[in-house]
């Protein structure tokens, strides 16, 4: 549904960077926006709304309304459309809901979604 | 006589319109006892309304907790006695203790606990600390927990009272900030920036102000005010069903049941109380902030959402003045509630009704009086 301008006069000079977007390998134009990323590559949902749980995707685009959050190594609540992409960047749709249940790692920051959230948001 | 509508008489006007004074209203209307608040702002616009709704029992000073200890019961069943929705959920309390100097403290404070026959706070080891929280952070080694406590919704619980109150009877005025009291004959004259008013008794609930009402009322007292801090996350994953507070740091943080967890602990801001205002002091946020993740490692992906502060008075011994004035008749003190009075609500405006109707309270409230700081001079 989405493409890069960029892509239909490539220019092969373009440096790419390589992230992983929902457990998913993808390569991307360097400096560009974790959104353009998402949305380029097919993974438009940046996440869903913690109250209707409908999917949400980037909408003003410039940082204003917020729709855009995703989770960035780990992080939730990072605006996809503010931020650039570096190399190894881990990017996941995020999926806290009011229902969302914590599950302890053993180790390292963070949470887990556990099965039930996983399949509601498949 | 004056501006604003409403009667300019009453048999009992309350200053201040947070919950101490919505609590005191509701109970003398429920005696049929004709009770007018006089508010400077809106009701619930200060403490009562801003506070991180704590209801807790769990650490009380041992001259609160009798007080304490009755209003626990109240909130179990405020909802159907008010007929309205407080937010109280009881959730349990627990202060955690992150090392064996926190054990020795709950210890001695079981000790003087069980000496006084209270037993309402249970020690826990650390394996249960972790099955109640199961996120806490592995060096924790225990910690105390208090099973009737946990929070409701401020502004909720103040207009809950405020409500019922009106319903019995009362009248509320806003906008009135009273400026002189005055006796004459037998009674007090009232005059606010827009009108006067006129009651056979005074009360004093008039929160971070309350010590300029006091001294017109001719009694001074220590009294001083802050602004302590709060902030709220975005939603996160429920890691933590108990309120949670620590021995021996300032932690204090529970999250409620659409994810988002406020975080408070008592650092305090800047206080401006002649302009309502209050300035946050973000380094101490900060530090709140990372005592939250020492103890919970999933806090590190907090998103803080809003942070404010609110004015609150306080006491040299962070007791409350439950107190009849020592220089006027017919006037009594609820206030100085040192960062803890939202718990206390219920039962204080229960004392205040009996201090006007019955003269006098079962409750020892020497420990509260307003004359307490006053030293002997030869
Ligand atoms: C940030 C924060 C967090 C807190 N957390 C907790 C908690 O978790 N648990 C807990 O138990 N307690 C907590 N507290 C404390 C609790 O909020 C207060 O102790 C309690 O609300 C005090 O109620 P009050 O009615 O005495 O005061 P207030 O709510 O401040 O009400 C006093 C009212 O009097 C009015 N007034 C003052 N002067 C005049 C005048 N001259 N004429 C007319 N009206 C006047 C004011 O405008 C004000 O509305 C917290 C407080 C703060 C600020
Ligand atoms: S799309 Fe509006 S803030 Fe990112």
């Amino acid at each position: 549904m989405f493409r890069y301008l960029a892509d239909d006069a490539p220019n092969k000079s373009q440096q790419q960077v390589c992230i992983i977007i929902n457990d998913r390998k993808v390569t991307v134009p360097v400096n560009t926006s974790v959104w353009s990323a998402m949305a380029a590559s097919g993974e438009a949902t940046t996440r869903l709304s913690s109250v209707s749980q409908q999917p949400r995707s980037a909408y003003c685009a410039m940082g204003a309304c917020f729709e855009c959050l995703v989770e960035i190594d780990g992080l939730p609540n990072q605006q996809a459309c503010m931020t650039r992409v570096y190399p190894g960047m881990e990017v996941r749709s995020q999926t806290i809901t009011e229902a969302s249940q914590a599950v302890p790692l053993a180790a390292g920051l963070g949470y887990e979604l556990n099965a039930d959230q996983e399949a509601d948001h498949d | 006589m004056n501006a604003q509508a409403g009667k300019s008489k009453a048999s009992v006007i309350i200053i201040g319109g947070g919950i101490q004074g919505c609590s005191t209203a509701y109970q003398l209307a429920k005696r049929g006892i004709d009770v007018l608040v006089l508010e400077k702002d809106r009701v619930a616009r200060h403490a009562s309304g801003v506070n991180a709704g704590g209801v807790r029992l769990l650490g009380r000073d041992i001259a609160e907790v009798p007080l304490s200890n009755v209003s626990m019961q109240r909130w179990q069943t405020l909802d159907d006695e008010l007929d309205a929705d407080t937010g109280f959920r009881r959730r349990s309390l627990i202060n955690i203790a992150a090392d064996e100097a926190d054990i020795q403290t709950l210890q001695k404070r079981q000790d003087v606990m069980h000496q006084q026959c209270y037993f309402h706070e249970t020690m826990i080891d650390q394996q249960e600390l972790r099955e109640r929280l199961p996120h806490v952070a592995d060096y924790c080694v225990g910690g105390v927990v208090s099973e009737t406590d946990g929070y409701a919704i401020p502004y909720k619980s103040t207009f809950a009272f405020r409500q019922a109150a009106a319903r019995l009877g009362a009248n509320f005025v806003e906008g009135q900030q009273v400026q002189q009291l005055r006796r004459v004959g037998n009674s007090w004259l009232v005059e606010t920036v827009a009108g006067r008013y006129e009651a056979e008794y005074l009360v004093n609930c008039a929160g971070a102000w309350a010590d300029q009402v006091a001294v017109m009322m001719g009694d001074n007292c220590p009294m001083t005010y802050s602004a302590p801090m709060l902030m709220i996350t975005t939603r996160m994953p429920h890691f933590a069903t108990p309120v949670v507070g620590a021995v021996s740091r300032p932690l204090s943080f529970k999250q409620f049941e659409n994810g988002t967890v406020l975080i408070g602990g008592g650092a305090k801001g800047f206080a401006d109380r002649a302009n309502n205002k209050t300035r946050l002091d973000y380094a101490k946020l900060a530090a709140g902030a990372s005592n939250a993740v020492d103890f919970f490692p999933i806090m590190r992906t907090a998103t803080v959402n809003r942070m404010w502060a609110g004015l609150e008075a306080y006491m040299p011994d962070n007791l409350p003045v439950i107190s009849a004035s020592v220089n006027s008749p017919n006037a009594f003190h609820a206030f100085g509630f040192s960062a803890h009075g939202f718990q206390l609500g219920p039962v204080v405006g229960e004392v205040m009704a009996d201090l006007i109707t019955r003269t006098h309270s079962d409750f020892d409230l020497s420990a509260f009086r307003v004359d307490r700081f006053e030293r002997k001079v030869l």
